[in-house]
């Protein structure tokens, strides 16, 4: 499961900047995940329970932002969204010529840090 | 407190895939990703693929990922050429770390293509770069005509699509137009070939794209 191998990478980043802001708990952290990244945002947060045991990010909530996939149609330019599945017909006019927006983001947006009261 | 972060969680990965680039580019070696599922002719593609580069003077050697055997590195290295196994234990795709340490294994001086083929699966190897230059996905007329269509990440991100075996599709009803046109639509840019190594149908346009793009390479790099 290669959401494993990124969970491993997402703490380190954690990690260095949580000391950087002499944090001693990690609340929450905000990823952004593309829908073209390949990563399945479902599993993400099972590897993150995994990885996060006994580290300062035990218990913290992960929050995962995903946006729809987004096609514009060449034919007539209309622009839509799809939720769930990847449409590769232009609802419009009907044409099957059309571009997908390559998201394909894979980024740690933000975090929630506790920092203890003798440090602010 | 909020501390704000943006940045890739694949950065370190990413990092040393273009450290594995900048030493391919002053070795002047072009390096092929090689993706699909198990079974979908990556391994015979290559071993097609060799013969062929012979003949037109080019010096390839292949990089194997494999969860556990040494089987396809085997066929390879039957070939005569610079060949090495990388097993993951069981892990889903390559990382660049792992491919720097292999490369340990090669004379890169005495070798003009290196291809490196990834563990047989459409998903995870996706968003872990290698510090390859070009990226191909093989996938084959039995896996149906839906696969682009259910692993859209991979597909988009492949500079070149293998459709292979193409000689099943007198057994089977496959419509090629349907993912060759999913594939457009995710990667405008991509190279098409429908291929069988089988009859050898597509091997021909699969090394002229090669011969290209790696002097195209290797005129940006100077
Ligand atoms: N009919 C036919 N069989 C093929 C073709 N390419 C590969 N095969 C067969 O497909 C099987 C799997 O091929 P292999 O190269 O090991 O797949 P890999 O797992 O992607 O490396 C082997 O039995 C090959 O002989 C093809 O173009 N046509
Ligand atoms: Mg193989
Ligand atoms: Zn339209």
């Amino acid at each position: 499961m290669h959401e494993m191998s990124i969970m491993q990478s997402l703490f380190k980043i954690l990690v260095e900047k949580a000391k950087a802001a002499k944090a001693q708990r990690i609340r929450s952290v905000t990823l952004r995940i593309g829908r073209l990244s390949g990563i399945e945002a479902d599993l993400l947060s099972t590897a993150f329970q995994v990885v996060s045991k006994e580290t300062m990010a035990e218990g913290a909530e992960l929050k995962v932002v995903t946006s729809p996939f987004q096609i514009k149609c060449k034919q007539c330019n209309a622009l839509f969204k799809s939720s769930d599945r990847l449409l590769f017909e232009c609802p419009e006019c009907g044409s099957k010529d059309v571009q997908v927006e390559p998201d394909d983001d894979l980024m740690v947006e933000n975090m929630e840090v506790e920092i203890a009261s003798s440090d602010l | 407190m909020q501390v704000p972060i943006y940045e890739n969680i694949l950065k370190s990965n990413d990092y040393l895939a273009e450290e594995n680039q900048d030493l391919f580019n002053r070795e002047r070696v072009f390096v092929v990703g090689i993706l699909g599922s198990p079974g979908a002719g990556k391994t015979t593609l290559l071993e097609k693929t060799i013969s062929a580069l012979k003949n037109v003077n080019l010096r390839p050697a292949v990089l194997v990922g494999d969860l556990a055997t040494s089987r396809d590195a085997e066929r390879i290295q039957q070939h005569g050429i610079p060949c090495a196994q990388l097993t993951t234990g069981g892990a889903c795709h390559l990382e660049a770390q792992q491919v720097n340490k292999a490369l340990k294994d090669f004379d890169l001086k005495t070798i003009d293509i290196l291809f490196i083929e990834n563990v047989g699966n459409l998903v995870c190897p996706t968003g872990f770069k290698l510090g390859e230059h070009i990226r191909t996905v093989v996938f084959s007329i039995p896996e149906g005509d839906e696969k682009v269509e259910k692993y859209p990440a991979t597909f988009q991100k492949a500079d070149c699509i293998i459709l292979n075996k193409i000689d099943y599709l007198t057994l089977q009803s496959f419509d090629v137009e349907k993912p060759k046109r999913e594939a457009y639509a995710l990667n405008p840019d991509l190279v098409w070939i429908n291929c069988s190594c089988a009859t050898g149908e597509g091997i021909e346009e699969w090394i002229n794209y090669l011969k290209t793009a790696r002097e195209k390479r290797l005129n940006e790099n100077g």
